[in-house]
């Protein structure tokens, strides 16, 4: 699996290639705009690694050009720009995640690992199925073992974020973003009260729990315990 | 609205000046009438005493002893040209002239008087009032003698008219200038205001228009600007002082996270692992700090107003509720909603949600097992809708409510616990960002959190 990192810092490129080599991706580097572009529009990547911040062209004109000439390749950007602006600017632009340096190894495997791996929103199916659950996205219906689950509306969301990224390890930030839309830290523990109560409600009288811990990293959700 | 306006006007300094200056003009004019008045009425009536002496001295001479003065009297009534003459005895009754009077007349006429009809005099057509002498004579009888002063007196009414006329010209054209000045001066100083408001709400870049005449609003306006640019360098420099310093420790800070993390990775000793652990938290503090402080320095600058959109905010609190009503429950507190349906505003969803989210945790952080938390939501009859958030728990003591709101402002009670201490600052500018406010209460016990917020129109 190939991955192009255009990134002019070389101690950042170094870092990435630590954590994302042993885990099984080829990574090409460009240390500036232009030839990232290039590369980015002649080779096959399964996902541009893009700092925003870049000598020769900026990262979000890069990724607009991209986008212009109609090369899809999913986009994570790296940028030490925290800001609100920042992010929906990099999202507007065509990129598909956002990551504010300095983040986890853990956080950067499981969101390369969930650009890498989406579907395109047509291959989605409706109904999402792990061992004896089966979630149906359109009537909002979650049955386990034939047996209805009903689930507030948080918890849904939740479970439906976990199950389209069966046997990927989610972080807590991914759903955080996701399921609530929270791009802060909060304080309470809102996701692991949820995680709690879904788990209570999936798993109470089946011997298989679906939802699994990962320690310092995030949950996943599948039957393989 | 148009009754505001004018009152303003009339308050104005200059309306005052103006008026001011008016007063003083009417003031000038009524001493030049007082001098020009009397100088012209002592001219003409100098001029009728001297020919009302000289009738009346005639008249006596003629007279050889008090028997004559009757004869002397009526040769002179006989010849008079407009001349008027009249003798009484010393009660009063006329005994000879060619003026009727009243008795009660005779005995107030002493000496130098001016008549008119009302006085008990009876005097021929076209003629107003009449100014003579009246000479007590050795057997007791009392000569007058008068002239026809109708003269005097109509220069007298026609000076007075000239006065009230010009006094009132001068007082309107000096509140009319007046009006016209302040308002001139008024459109200037509320430009003046209405950049000052704008600059107070966040744009430092605004500065006030110069009307290019060099005159003293234009010399004000322009130190005003001088002034301005020099406190945005100032605030400029303060910004970027803090902002370099969270940027440059960040980049450290960042590297020092990959090392902690790579160097956690490759041993395997559970020991160090830990010890790494730790630190990585350590710095994870430090950072979100900082991510914290450059956070309300993008709210302040006030450029997320460009990105305003209608948010439900009935939706949203709702939405909030259900999530930390889960919360609450893991923590055994109960959370209950009074809120109302439709509440709309104008403004940026992630924000309003990160400032509820914050007062919402503090509330649950803060307080013990047991309590409970209430969110309640309504619009007011001034057009803002009102949210508060309270919790019956134990609260901050009435000196320390607004220092809370404070930067970096952590209560004794919980300032080993962990969080930045710049969450209520971040709601507070956040609200400011939205032409709102945050109040702190006491909920005896607990706390009440109040936000104002302008509804959508």
């Amino acid at each position: 699996m190939n991955i192009l990192l255009i990134e002019d810092d070389t101690k950042t490129v170094e870092f990435l290639r630590a954590r994302l080599e042993p885990e099984g991706y080829t990574i090409f580097v460009a240390e500036n705009g232009r030839a990232g572009l290039i590369t980015a529009a002649s080779g096959s990547f399964a996902l541009l690694i893009i700092d925003r911040l870049l000598p020769g062209l900026d990262g979000l004109a890069l990724v607009r050009m991209l986008r212009g000439a109609n090369i899809q390749t999913p986009v994570l950007f790296l940028t030490a720009l925290g800001g609100i602006e920042d992010r929906v600017e990099g999202l507007r632009a065509g990129g598909d995640d956002y990551m504010v340096k300095p983040f986890a190894l853990a956080e950067l495997s499981a969101r390369v690992a969930a650009l890498i791996r989406r579907k395109p929103l047509s291959a989605k199916p409706t109904v999402l199925r792990i061992a004896d659950l089966e979630l149906d996205r359109l009537s909002h219906k979650v049955t386990r073992g034939g047996k209805r689950i009903e689930l507030k509306p948080r918890e849904f969301k939740l479970l439906e974020y976990l199950m389209l990224h069966e046997n990927q390890v989610v972080t807590r930030t991914m759903l955080l973003e996701a399921v609530w839309d929270f791009h802060f830290v909060p304080k309470t523990m809102v996701l692991e009260s949820h995680i709690s109560r879904l788990r209570g409600k999936l798993d109470r009288g089946f011997s298989i729990e679906l939802i699994q811990t990962h320690r310092g990293s995030g949950y996943r959700i599948s039957s393989d315990a | 609205m148009l009754k505001d306006a004018a009152l303003r006007l009339l308050r104005t300094s200059s309306f005052r000046l103006a008026i001011q200056s008016a007063i003083l003009s009417a003031f000038g004019a009524v001493l030049v009438f007082a001098i020009i008045y009397h100088a012209s009425e002592n001219a003409v009536r100098a001029e009728l005493d001297s020919t009302v002496s000289s009738e009346a001295a005639d008249v006596i001479s003629d007279a050889k002893d008090d028997a004559s003065f009757l004869k002397s009297v009526q040769i002179a009534t006989a010849e008079s040209d407009g001349t008027f003459y009249a003798l009484t005895t010393a009660d009063g009754t006329e005994i000879a002239g060619n003026v009727a009077m009243s008795p009660r007349a005779a005995q107030r006429w002493t000496s130098w008087r001016t008549m008119k009809g009302k006085d008990g005099i009876k005097l021929p057509p076209r003629i107003t009032a009449i100014r003579g002498l009246a000479t007590k004579l050795s057997n007791g009888d009392t000569l007058f003698v008068a002239e026809n002063a109708s003269a005097l007196r109509s220069l007298n009414h026609l000076i007075r008219n000239a006065f009230v006329t010009v006094f009132g010209v001068i007082l309107i054209i000096g509140i009319a200038s007046g009006l016209l000045v302040a308002r001139g001066a008024l459109k200037r100083i509320e430009a003046i205001s209405d950049t000052s408001r704008d600059i107070m709400s966040g744009d430092l870049s605004r500065r006030i228009t110069l009307k290019g005449t060099g005159d003293e609003f234009d010399r004000l306006a322009k130190n005003l600007n001088l002034m301005l640019a020099r406190i945005q360098s100032l605030m400029e420099n303060v910004q970027q002082v803090s902002n370099d310093i969270a940027h440059d420790l960040r980049s450290p800070l960042a590297r020092l996270r990959e090392h902690l993390e790579l160097a956690g990775e490759r041993t395997t000793d559970k020991a160090t692992q830990t010890e790494i652990e730790d630190s990585i938290k350590q710095v994870d503090t430090a950072l979100e700090i900082f991510a914290a402080m450059l956070r309300i320095a993008e709210v302040e600058a006030g450029a997320r107003r460009r990105d305003f959109n209608i948010v439900d905010l009935s939706n949203l609190l709702k939405d909030l509720a259900d999530t930390f009503e889960t919360v609450a429950e893991s923590e055994n507190m109960d959370l209950s909603t009074d809120i109302s349906d439709g509440l709309k505003l104008n403004g940026d969803r992630e924000l309003l949600t990160q400032m509820f989210v914050n007062i919402i945790e503090n509330a649950i952080h803060h307080s013990p097992a047991g309590s409970r938390i209430f969110i309640a939501a309504r619009s007011t009859r001034a057009g803002r809708a009102e949210i508060v958030i309270s919790d019956n728990g134990p609260g901050i003591p009435e000196a320390e409510l607004t220092r809370v709101l404070r930067r970096f402002v952590k209560l004794d009670a919980s300032r080993h616990r962990e969080g930045t201490g710049l969450g209520l600052s971040l709601a507070v500018a956040v609200a400011e960002l939205h032409n709102g406010s945050i109040n702190l209460s006491g909920n005896d016990p607990g706390l009440r959190v109040a936000i104002a917020l302008p509804l959508a129109p």
